[in-house]
């Protein structure tokens, strides 16, 4: 019913064609079928100005084309400006000569100019594409073998795209995902941002949109969806794969002020002002074990208590763990602490092992969350492209499952390039300070980092499984070393965010005294 | 009964032979199954990928018997990584005793690989978590393409993770990105 409301729209289009006595001296270059409605007609074309291969679409003339799809020419004598005037009041404008059409507030470039030939304004393919399509909800094909230009009412199959919408924190994301990738735009006005797919019958599946304090309203029109957004907000658009999505963050923006105003933003800078600290493991989860019997969870908490202190010293900002005793918590719960913390950073800190006892040497991780090989991108796509569902599962828990997971997963793709910043930091510091073997910055599916809505990495400090690294990490000196070394990328990575040289509060001082470690680790 | 009546009976029993031993199988595991019902057999070369003391996985190559059928092909393959490498500089996926429950594939292509062994998973660090799981993600999709997608399932249990680190709370797909060169 809505295809059929677009396309008895364009009845009610007015075109205004004045075409200019001199151009009549000049006649169309050739003919094309066109097909509409399971009739045949016979309809201009002029060569392209792009030239190319035989097959390449025309140019096509407007009128008898607008005449067969219904649109009434009402003329516009004395200019050459061409207007079509759609039902809602919005218009679509273009101007032999001039690439450029106007289709409501949207400018668009089309691939080459409309021009005048003969008795005829003819428009590039993209043209018809674009307004007979996007707005008129037909199917435009060009079938360059049978020289036939082919429009159908309804006769393409609409393309599902289904749209989530999450907050989190500051942020409000709204994910397109659709099995395949489309063709698509982005049209932006004050307090509108629209994802426009052109020349494409599309259905929209929503869920349930909750009250958001940055999206008003979404509308879901036959070509676009349609975002209204709350005063002072701004969306950032960026587009994923395997499977397709549009992902639109929106925030609010700070507010441009005058070189003479008071610098009030009208958002939350960036910065570093509350920070979790993650200790590995813990409670029921010993994580590695070293020769020495050290347990990991046992340093991991020892660490992460010397780092807050050394932090809350040295640094202007909250630190919070979460967990400070043995207990056993969840990954999932971990990163949940740090969101419900508004935190602006994440340090998981571990401690690692391998069964080849000769490895030795820190690593900080950042989140992976692409496929990591041709192999398993295509067999993502193929899954993606698969319209059958897992029937093992039950298809509402398994779709909620996999859209948490999506969510989340987005909540750190929105951060993995100060991730990686910040891992980069890390393991400077670490190698500067300590001359540790550089075992470099690496990206890897870590649970723990999936949920965090902010910078977020993991450390491993050394292998457990090396006894020599197992003795090392046993000394106060040397776990004070590491700690500092963490403090000052922490700050390295704070002051370049906030746009200053350090963040270093106090100058250098005497290392206070380590904390006192488990009574198994001294 | 007459004749026509016992060709009618006979092809009835054989019809519903298959559901009835379909309905048993669960209540009652056979010692051993009809050999009318066991899939043929044949030998096929297996890549199988192995942790190494050098926190990279390698690959052994293995020739094994197996049946066509994906999940059962899958099962064997498996139950050959649990067992350990030939090559004694190589390791086992785990360092204490795991064995595969099932392996059930799925029509979109997920295979679930039931590990049965201790109540928890055992403790360890990343690299080794990452190469236990690859070893067994990486074997079954590189050697059953069927299997697009690796589900890891502990005691029956779909972990959020296997020691603490690596994500196994959805399906995984294979990765060179540790296998040695």
């Amino acid at each position: 019913m809505l295809l059929c409301r677009r396309v008895l729209g364009i009845l009610y289009l007015a075109v205004a064609l004045a075409a200019p006595d001199s151009a009549l001296a000049q006649s169309p270059s050739g003919s094309a079928t066109l097909l509409l409605d399971g009739s045949e007609r016979s309809i201009p074309t002029a060569s392209s100005a792009t030239g190319g291969a035989s097959a390449a679409a025309p140019l096509f003339a407007l009128e008898p084309l607008a005449e067969a799809v219904g649109i009434l020419d009402r003329g516009a004598p004395g200019t050459e400006a061409r207007t079509l005037r759609l039902a809602d009041g919005s218009q679509v404008v273009l101007e032999p000569g001039s690439a450029t059409i106007t289709v409501g507030a949207e400018i668009l470039t089309l691939s080459e100019p409309a021009r005048v030939e003969g008795a005829h304004l003819f428009v590039p393919f993209d043209f018809l594409q674009r307004v007979l399509g996007e707005v008129g909800g037909l199917a435009v094909r060009w079938d360059g073998v049978k020289q036939q230009l082919v429009l159908e009412r309804g006769g393409a199959a609409p393309r599902s795209i289904r749209v989530e919408q999450v907050s989190l924190q500051d942020t409000t994301t709204v994910v397109l995902e659709a099995a395949e990738p489309m063709p698509y735009r982005i049209v932006r006005s004050a307090s509108t941002i629209e994802i426009v797919f052109p020349a494409q019958r599309v259905v929209f599946e929503r869920s349930p949109v909750l009250d958001d304090p940055r999206v008003v309203r979404i509308e879901a029109l036959a070509d676009r969806l349609r975002l209204l957004l709350a005063p002072s907000v701004g969306a950032d658009d960026y587009s994923l794969k395997d499977p397709f999505r549009i992902v639109l963050d929106v925030h609010a923006v700070v507010a441009a002020t005058e070189p003479t105003a008071p610098a009030v933003p009208a958002a939350r800078r960036p910065g570093v002002r509350t920070i979790v600290l993650d200790p590995g493991h813990g409670g029921t989860e010993t994580g590695a074990i070293g020769s020495r019997a050290t347990q990991e969870k046992d340093l991991t908490l020892g660490l992460a208590q010397l780092v807050k202190s050394k932090l809350e010293s040295r640094v202007a900002a909250r630190v919070v763990l979460t967990r400070s005793e043995d207990q056993t918590l969840a990954l999932s719960d971990r990163s949940s602490i740090a969101n419900q913390y508004k935190a602006d950073l994440f340090v998981s800190i571990h401690l690692n092992s391998s069964r080849g006892s000769t490895a030795f040497g820190a690593e900080t991780y950042f989140l992976s969350v692409q496929a990591s090989d041709e192999r398993a991108a295509a067999a993502a796509a193929a899954e993606n492209a698969s319209p059958a569902r897992d029937p093992n599962a039950g298809p509402a828990d398994e779709a909620a499952a996999e859209l948490e997971l999506l969510l989340w997963d987005l909540a750190q793709t929105r951060h993995l390039a100060r991730s990686q910043r910040l891992a980069s930091l890390i393991q400077e510091e670490l190698n500067t300070a300590l001359g540790l073997r550089d075992r470099g910055v690496k990206q890897a599916p870590f649970r723990v980092l999936m949920g965090a809505a902010m910078p977020a990495v993991l450390v491993e400090f050394g292998f457990l499984s090396n006894p020599d690294e197992e003795a090392r990490l046993a000394d106060a000196t040397y776990r004070g070393q590491l700690a500092d070394a963490l403090v000052a990328a922490i700050a390295r990575f704070k002051a370049e965010l906030e746009g200053h040289a350090s963040a270093l509060a106090p100058p250098p001082e005497p290392m206070p005294a380590p904390q006192p470690l488990p009574e198994d680790l001294r | 009964m007459n004749a026509q009546g016992s060709r009618r009976a006979l092809v009835l029993l054989l019809a519903l032979a298959p559901f009835g031993f379909w309905s048993c199988r669960d209540a009652e595991k056979p010692a051993a199954e009809p050999a009318a019902l066991t899939a043929p057999t044949r030998e096929l070369p297996f890549t199988l990928y192995f942790p190494g003391p050098d926190g990279l996985l390698h690959a052994e190559t293995r020739t094994l018997e197996v049946s066509d059928p994906p999940a059962a092909r899958a099962e064997r393959i498996i139950a050959a990584l649990l067992a350990g490498p030939e090559d004694g500089a190589l390791l086992p996926p785990f360092a204490d005793k795991v064995e595969l429950g099932a392996a059930t594939l799925s029509p979109t292509g997920t295979i679930y690989l039931d590990l049965r062994g201790s109540p928890n998973p055992p403790g360890m660090g990343s690299t080794d978590e990452f190469l236990t799981i690859y070893s067994l993600v990486d074997t079954v999709a590189w050697n059953v393409p069927e299997a697009r997608r690796v589900v890891l399932l502990w005691n029956g249990v779909q972990p959020e993770s296997l020691a603490g680190h690596i994500d196994t709370a959805r399906p995984l797909t294979p990765s060179k990105e540790r296998v040695a060169p």
